[in-house]
C-alpha cells in the first residue's frame, strides 16, 4: 500500500538519510572512477539527476498503465532496463550536441549510466514501496540529488587527499574505498531519523 | 584484463596507419595492458630496472646525435648511429610529440644490435611499453640486457 | 490454447519500438545542423556550408585549405584558426598544441571544431592562395638508395603560383593495412618559373606512412593529389652573403630558391651552399650544381662527405657539414661581409649550425630555417 510519507520528508530522506550511494551502496562503479576529476564528477552527477528523475517518472507510468494493465509484472525488469537505456541514449545525443567538452570529459561513463544500478534500483524501489506519482517524482529527483552531492563530496575529498602523504600501496583505489567507507559510516548516523517506507 | 577507456583509445592509436605505417602492436594479438604487464613481469625476473635502462639508452641517444647521422663510437664499447627525418610523431598515449629519430646501437664485443626511436624510448621509459611482438621497433628485455652489458 | 501469452512479448516489443522511434527522431534533430554561414575576415568572404563536419574539412570542401600535416587527427597542431564566435571551451585534444596567448586570442584547432552555427573566422590572407591540385606522376628516379626524385605534372588546375622555398602537402590515399587518408609535407625542389610541373626530393623513412607509399606503390602515370603552396621559408634580403646548409632531402627548398635566383638573374650575391652527406654514395645532383657554378661565378657548391673511407679520390670537404662551414667562415669568407643563413635539415644539424654561425657573429634574426618539425 502507498506509504503515508510527505513529499518533503521523502525528499530530505532520499538526499541525506537514505542516500542511494552511501546508505544503499548503489551506483558505485562510476562513483569511484569519475570522482577523480571534480568537473567531470559534477557533470556526471547532474546527468544522473536528469536520468533518474525522468526514468522514475516514465517507469512509474509504464508500470502502472501498461505492465499492470497487461498483467506482465514478471517482465518489469526488462521493460525498466529498456526505458533506462533509451533515456540515456537520448541524453548522450543531446549532450554531444550541446556541450562537446562535457561529452568528451565523461567519455565512456555517460553510456555506463545505463547499467548504473542506482538508476534501476530507484525505479524498483518506487515499484516495491508502492509510491504514488508525486512520491515517485520526489524520490527519483531526491535520489539523483543525493548521488550528485555524494560524488561531489568524494571528488573534493580526493582532490585534497591527492596532496597528502598516502602510503604507496593505498594510492588510488585503496584510499578511495577507505574514504567512501568513512563517508558511509558518517551517513549511518542518520539511519532511523526519517522513514522512506 | 578489462582495459580502461584511455588504454582502449591508446590501443586504437597504435594501429597501422594512424601514427606510423606499421603501428606499434606488430602482429601481437594480446591486449595492450597484457603486453605491458608481461614485459613488467619479465623485467622483474631478469632483474632489470626500467629507469636504469632508459637512462643508458638516453645517454647513447644523446651521444649518437652529435654524430649528425654518422656512426660514432661511445666509450669504446658501442657504435651508435642516429638517423633523423623531418616531422614529429605523437605518442599514442597523447603525452607528447617526438622527433622522427631512429637510433641503432651495436654492442661491439657481442655484435648484437638494438634499434629504437625517440618515441619508442619514451614508451619504454614512461609507459613500460616495448611494442607488440612482430613490430620492427620491439625490444626484448633480454636483448637490451645483452647490448647494454647489464 | 489462447494466445494470451503472446501479449507479453508484444507489449515489450511495442515499448522498445516506441523508444527507438523517439531516439531516431532526436537523432535527426540533433545531427541535422542545416546550412551554416562562415564569415571570413569580417565579411570579406562569406561561404555557406552544411553543418556537422569539422571546420577544417568544411573549409577544404570550399577550397579554402588550412595547413594540416596529419589530416585532421589532432596530432600535428598546424591547422590553427582564429574563431571569433563562441564555440565553447578548448577541448582536451586541442590543449597540447596551443599556448596560453593563443587560447586567449581565440585560436582553435580547426580539425576539432564541429561546425554547428554561423561562425566568424579570421584566416591569414596567404592561405587563400592554397589550392588542391590533381597531378600525374611523370618521372620517378632514384638519386641514391634512399632518396627519390619525383616529378609531377599539374593536371587540374594546370598551373601553380608559388614562392621558392614553399612546400606542398601530398594526399596519400588508404593502402595496405592503412584505412585512412594521410597528408605529409614535402618541399618543392623546382623553381617557381616552372609552373606546370613540380619536382620533389623524397627520402625513405623506415616505416613512414607516406614514404612507404611513394617508394613501393607510386608509379609513373599514377595520379597524386596535393595541397599547395604552404610555408613561409623563402629568400630574404638584398646583398648579404648567403650561407645555405642542407643535407639529403633538405636540399629541396634550397634548390628551389637558388634556381629561382639564377633564372631571375639575382646573381650578384655571394652564395655558399654546404651540402652535407654521410658517404660518397649519398651524393646527388653534383653535376647540376657544378654547372650552376659555371653560370653563376659568386655561387659556390660545397659538398661535405662525412665518411670518405670508401672513396680515396675525394678531394673536397670531409667530416661534418658544420666543420666545412667553419672552415669557410674562418678562411674563405670575408669576416666583415653581412651574412644570412638558410638552414634545412634535422634539428641536430640545425642546432649545430646555429652554434657555429652565432659564434661567427651572424645574428639569430638573419638565420632562417625550414620549420618542418
Amino acid at each position: 500500500m502507498t506509504p503515508e510519507i510527505s513529499p518533503i520528508i521523502l525528499l530530505l530522506a532520499s538526499i541525506f538519510t537514505s542516500n542511494i550511494l552511501l546508505a544503499n551502496f548503489l551506483g558505485m562503479c562510476s562513483f569511484i572512477s569519475i570522482s577523480k576529476d571534480l568537473k567531470a564528477a559534477n557533470g556526471l552527477g547532474l546527468a544522473v539527476i536528469v536520468v533518474m528523475t525522468i526514468t522514475s517518472v516514465i517507469n512509474y507510468a509504464v508500470y502502472h498503465y501498461i505492465i499492470v494493465f497487461f498483467e506482465i509484472e514478471y517482465l518489469r525488469f526488462i521493460v525498466f532496463i529498456i526505458v533506462i537505456a533509451a533515456v540515456v541514449q537520448m541524453l548522450e545525443m543531446l549532450i554531444e550536441r550541446i556541450s562537446p567538452a562535457l561529452y568528451m570529459g565523461l567519455g565512456i561513463f555517460l553510456p555506463l549510466i545505463t547499467v548504473n544500478c542506482a538508476i534501476l534500483g530507484v525505479s524498483l524501489f518506487i515499484q516495491i514501496r508502492d509510491y504514488s506519482l508525486v512520491q515517485a517524482v520526489v524520490y527519483g529527483f531526491g535520489s539523483g540529488v543525493g548521488w550528485w552531492l555524494a560524488i561531489l563530496a568524494l571528488a573534493a575529498i580526493r582532490k585534497k587527499v591527492d596532496t597528502s602523504p598516502v602510503p604507496a600501496g593505498l594510492k588510488g583505489p585503496g584510499i578511495t574505498l577507505i574514504i567512501i567507507g568513512l563517508m558511509a559510516m558518517a551517513f549511518m548516523g542518520f539511519s532511523g531519523m526519517l522513514n522512506v517506507q | 584484463m578489462k582495459m580502461s577507456p584511455e588504454y582502449k583509445q591508446t590501443a586504437l592509436q597504435m594501429q597501422p596507419g594512424i601514427i606510423t605505417a606499421e603501428g606499434f602492436l606488430g602482429n601481437d594479438t594480446r591486449p595492450l595492458v597484457d603486453i605491458i604487464q608481461a614485459d613488467e613481469e619479465q623485467a622483474t625476473r631478469l632483474n632489470v630496472e626500467w629507469d636504469k635502462i632508459a637512462g643508458h639508452l638516453q645517454e647513447l641517444y644523446k651521444a649518437g646525435k652529435q654524430g649528425q647521422e654518422r656512426t660514432i663510437e661511445f666509450i669504446g664499447k658501442w657504435n651508435v648511429k642516429v638517423d633523423e627525418s623531418r616531422g614529429l610523431l605523437p605518442c599514442p598515449f597523447k603525452d607528447g610529440l617526438f622527433h622522427k629519430h631512429t637510433i641503432l646501437v651495436t654492442h661491439k664485443p657481442s655484435g648484437k644490435q638494438l634499434l629504437f626511436s625517440e618515441l619508442s624510448l619514451h614508451l619504454l621509459e614512461k609507459h613500460h611499453f616495448l611494442q607488440g611482438k612482430g613490430s620492427s621497433f620491439r625490444m626484448e628485455l633480454s636483448e637490451i640486457k645483452t647490448v647494454l652489458d647489464l | 490454447m489462447s494466445l494470451s501469452f503472446l501479449v507479453a512479448p508484444f507489449v515489450v516489443g511495442a515499448i522498445s519500438a516506441v523508444m527507438a522511434v523517439i531516439i531516431s527522431f532526436i537523432d535527426m534533430l540533433v545531427n541535422n545542423y542545416g546550412e551554416v554561414k562562415l564569415s571570413i575576415n569580417s565579411g570579406k568572404r562569406v561561404i555557406t556550408v552544411k553543418g556537422g563536419s569539422s571546420l577544417l574539412s568544411s573549409l577544404a570542401r570550399q577550397n579554402i585549405f588550412l595547413p594540416s600535416a596529419c589530416g585532421g587527427r589532432a596530432t600535428c597542431g598546424v591547422c590553427k584558426i582564429k574563431v571569433k564566435s563562441d564555440v565553447g571551451p578548448h577541448l582536451p585534444t586541442e590543449l597540447p598544441f596551443l599556448t596560453k596567448e593563443e587560447m586567449r586570442d581565440k585560436i582553435r584547432l580547426s580539425c576539432q571544431i564541429k561546425v554547428k552555427t554561423n561562425l566568424e573566422l579570421e584566416i591569414p590572407q596567404e592561405l587563400f592562395a592554397i589550392q588542391k591540385y590533381s597531378t600525374a606522376v611523370t618521372s620517378i628516379r632514384n638519386l641514391t638508395p634512399d632518396m627519390r626524385e619525383i616529378k609531377l605534372s599539374l593536371k587540374d588546375p594546370e598551373q601553380i603560383d608559388f614562392k621558392a622555398g614553399q612546400y606542398a602537402q601530398f594526399i596519400i590515399p588508404p593502402y595496405g593495412k592503412i584505412k585512412q587518408e594521410t597528408q605529409r609535407a614535402y618541399s618543392i625542389a623546382s623553381g617557381p618559373g616552372q609552373n606546370s610541373e613540380l619536382e620533389f626530393i623524397v627520402r625513405l623513412v623506415p616505416g613512414g606512412i607516406a614514404t612507404t607509399y611513394i617508394f613501393t606503390l607510386l608509379k609513373e602515370g599514377d595520379t597524386l593529389d596535393l595541397v599547395a603552396p604552404l610555408g613561409d621559408f623563402r629568400l630574404h634580403g638584398t646583398n648579404e652573403d648567403m650561407l645555405c646548409i642542407a643535407g639529403g632531402s633538405g636540399m629541396a627548398p634550397i634548390k628551389s630558391i637558388l634556381f629561382d635566383m639564377s633564372e631571375n638573374k639575382i646573381t650578384r650575391r655571394n652564395v655558399y651552399y654546404f651540402f652535407g652527406v654521410a658517404t660518397p654514395k649519398d651524393l646527388f645532383y653534383q653535376k647540376m650544381f657544378e654547372d650552376l657554378e659555371k653560370k653563376w661565378p659568386s655561387f659556390h657548391f660545397i659538398p661535405a662527405i662525412a665518411d670518405v673511407s670508401t672513396d680515396s679520390t675525394w678531394k673536397g670537404e670531409t667530416g661534418l657539414v658544420t666543420a666545412a662551414l667553419e672552415n669557410y667562415l674562418t678562411a674563405k669568407i670575408p669576416k666583415q661581409n653581412p651574412k644570412q643563413a638558410y638552414l634545412c635539415g634535422s634539428p641536430g644539424m640545425i642546432n649545430a649550425s646555429i652554434k657555429v654561425l652565432t659564434s661567427y657573429n651572424v645574428n639569430q634574426a638573419d638565420i632562417y630555417y625550414d620549420k618542418f618539425s
